[in-house]
């Protein structure tokens, strides 16, 4: 091809200037971005890839589901000529007319030339013939005609949450994202941060692991989180918190396109960073440097942010973005006294449904420990000698009336939950 | 044909088409003059450093459905401008202190360590430099856009009017005016 000509002109004196003095400066954009840049890239054609190869899979069903009508065709013609078995062709014929025919089902070695909303058991896993959500978002536009899944099994993630987000798509099924995300949700713990309270540690949803480096590190987070097997040892808690958390999900309002991606990156890789150290922390011990050191670098960023921008938005950050921020909110040191300033905002946030009610719970809880009060909803609990001991609480005899009117789960429940997954241990809760 | 002969219309096609190696070309050749835009628009690096991305993240984005009808450097600073004019918006104006320390002392330490040139040599091209950047921050900002992008990004007035999304003879005049505020400046300096 023949390229765009540049501009041919010399550069003045005045531009001449400013470039001799600007290659002196040797200020660049940190390692940190062209990573990130160069990942997104990488990841950006892999995406192409695996959605290319899918929508070729997609051609072969195609293909097959096209040979598989011309057969029906056939068939229905030489019913209509022979008029020995009676066939529901008019009915049939409209449900193909309509587009209500499903042609992976059509094509599957063992259809029966089953409709769609017949109500039986597809033979074909939609994940067999169809690239998650993921891959859908991401991929370039379908090669056309009907498509194997339905609209139900879209997740609320946004466009861009899911462009970042480094899982396959063959793992971005809606069973395998509601598992993910509801497991992590159940975990959402208190946080460390208070040498009085290691072990105690809270998992970012999983919803949206970034590009490599976030990755790496959530898939380890995941393991973790997935380890504790919550639907095992707690089921009435992990049964009550998936509700939950479809519920939550389904009144969130589906964002197109985040208008901030760097900053939801950048905050994806902080709460991460915050995340690893805290997996790595063992709940016998007071907090480690690490941690520390890592709360100190995201509180100084985390200032800025909420300086510049103030807490940020679905709409700017995607719903993990918003919960990271939050979780590097929820780990800042007492001293700053930042939680308390911004607490009417996490309310608002709760309120609204950017945030989960338990995170509301947790820093409610933290914020009035910090101020030296009883804390509100029992989520703040000790490790001493093993065991989780609750922080004091206000009111206890209608602790779980107030957990309730929350959306809590009952705090035995919850207890079953902080033990399962910070030591990976039945608890003792309800198993009603 | 290598990679470096390349034009970046042809780079990006490679890259749409899936050569990672043409994006690491394409952004290593506009990397620093993308961000030099950004970073002296806003004013601050970790700023700078955010929008950054979102400028790469767009192009990497768009790269499926990229159609080379003007030169790609005309499009980056395109999207880039947005940004910058999106960040003016929409956050309050911050200067961070210990940002300009940053960078400050950044600069410092590395006149000290520099050794191809001589010290003397530095400093003066160092105090130049703070100068001219100075005089560009006096600037109103839509003129210290027009003079960046013209600058940092080489465009023409007709590629500066079509990128802020103004007449050629506003664009013209805010970047007469630039220059003629920035040779001012220089001159009052001398």
């Amino acid at each position: 091809m023949n390229a765009l000509p540049p501009n041919e002109e010399p550069p003045d004196e005045l531009t001449a200037a400013y470039r001799r003095l600007s290659s002196a400066d040797e200020s660049r954009p940190s390692a940190q971005v062209r990573a990130a840049i160069q990942a997104r890239a990488t990841l950006a054609v892999a995406a192409q890839n695996r959605a290319t190869a899918a929508n070729e899979h997609r051609w072969q069903w195609k293909a097959a589901a096209s040979v598989a009508v011309a057969g029906l065709v056939g068939l229905i013609a030489w019913h209509g000529l022979h008029r020995q078995i009676p066939l529901p062709t008019a009915d049939l014929t409209a449900k193909v007319a309509q587009g209500e025919f499903d042609v992976s089902e059509a094509s599957s070695p063992n259809a029966d030339l089953r409709l769609s909303g017949s109500g039986a058991e597809p033979s074909i896993p939609a994940l067999a013939t169809s690239p998650g959500p993921a891959a859908r978002q991401n991929s370039p536009a379908p090669l056309g005609g009907s498509s194997v899944s339905s609209s139900k099994d879209r997740t609320p993630l946004s466009e861009s949450d899911q462009k970042i987000a480094g899982i396959p798509p063959a793992e971005m099924s809606q069973a395998g994202a509601t598992t993910l995300q509801s497991a992590a949700r159940q975990a959402q713990f208190t946080g460390g941060g208070e040498p009085s309270e290691p072990g105690t540690q809270r998992a970012l949803l999983p919803e949206n692991p970034a590009a490599p480096p976030v990755a790496i590190l959530s898939d380890e987070r995941r393991a973790s989180t997935m380890g504790a097997d919550f639907a095992q040892s707690c089921p009435h808690a992990a049964d009550q918190l998936k509700a939950a958390a479809t519920a939550r999900r389904q009144h969130q309002p589906a964002i197109g396109k985040v208008t901030r991606p760097a900053l939801q990156h950048e905050l994806l890789l902080m709460a991460d960073s915050d995340q690893a150290a805290r997996l790595r922390w063992d709940p016998s011990m007071p907090m480690p440097e690490e941690v520390s050191a890592i709360d100190r670098h995201n509180l100084a960023r985390l200032e800025q942010i909420l300086d510049q921008d103030g807490f940020p938005t679905a709409a700017m950050v995607g719903y993990n973005g918003v919960n990271a921020a939050w979780l590097l909110l929820q780990h800042v040191p007492e001293e700053t006294n930042l939680r308390t300033r911004w607490l009417p905002v996490i309310i608002a946030r709760a309120k609204s449904g950017e945030l989960a009610s338990e995170d509301l719970a947790l820093m409610t809880d933290r914020t009035l420990l910090s101020s030296g009060k009883p804390q509100r909803y029992g989520s703040q609990a000790l490790f001493k000698d093993g065991e989780f001991i609750v922080r004091p609480t206000e009111d206890p005899e209608h602790l779980d009336d107030r957990r309730k009117s929350l959306g809590l789960i009952p705090e035995a429940d919850y207890l079953c939950l902080l033990r399962s997954y910070t030591l990976g241990q039945p608890g003792s809760g309800s198993t009603k | 044909m290598s990679a470096a002969l390349d034009s970046d219309e042809q780079l990006m096609l490679r890259y749409a088409a899936g050569d990672v190696r043409a994006f690491d070309m394409l952004y290593r050749r506009h990397e620093l003059k993308l961000w030099r835009f950004i970073c002296r628009s806003v004013g601050n690096r970790a700023t700078a450093d955010e929008l950054m991305q979102d400028v790469w993240f767009s192009i990497i984005q768009a790269a499926p459905r990229y159609q080379p009808v003007a030169r790609f450097t005309t499009w980056a600073f395109t999207l880039a401008h947005n940004r910058v004019i999106d960040r003016h918006r929409s956050a309050k104006p911050v200067s961070s202190l210990d940002d300009t320390d940053e960078a400050g002392g950044a600069w410092v330490e590395r006149l000290a360590s520099e050794s191809s040139r001589e010290p003397q040599q530095q400093v003066e091209s160092a105090q130049q430099l703070d100068y001219l950047l100075s005089a560009m921050e006096q600037l109103p900002s839509e003129q210290r856009i027009a003079f960046l992008l013209q600058a940092e990004g080489d465009l023409s007035v007709e590629e500066i009017a079509h990128a802020t999304a103004v007449s050629f003879e506003t664009a013209k005049s805010r970047l007469r005016y630039a220059r003629m505020r920035l040779k001012q400046a220089l001159q009052e300096r001398a």
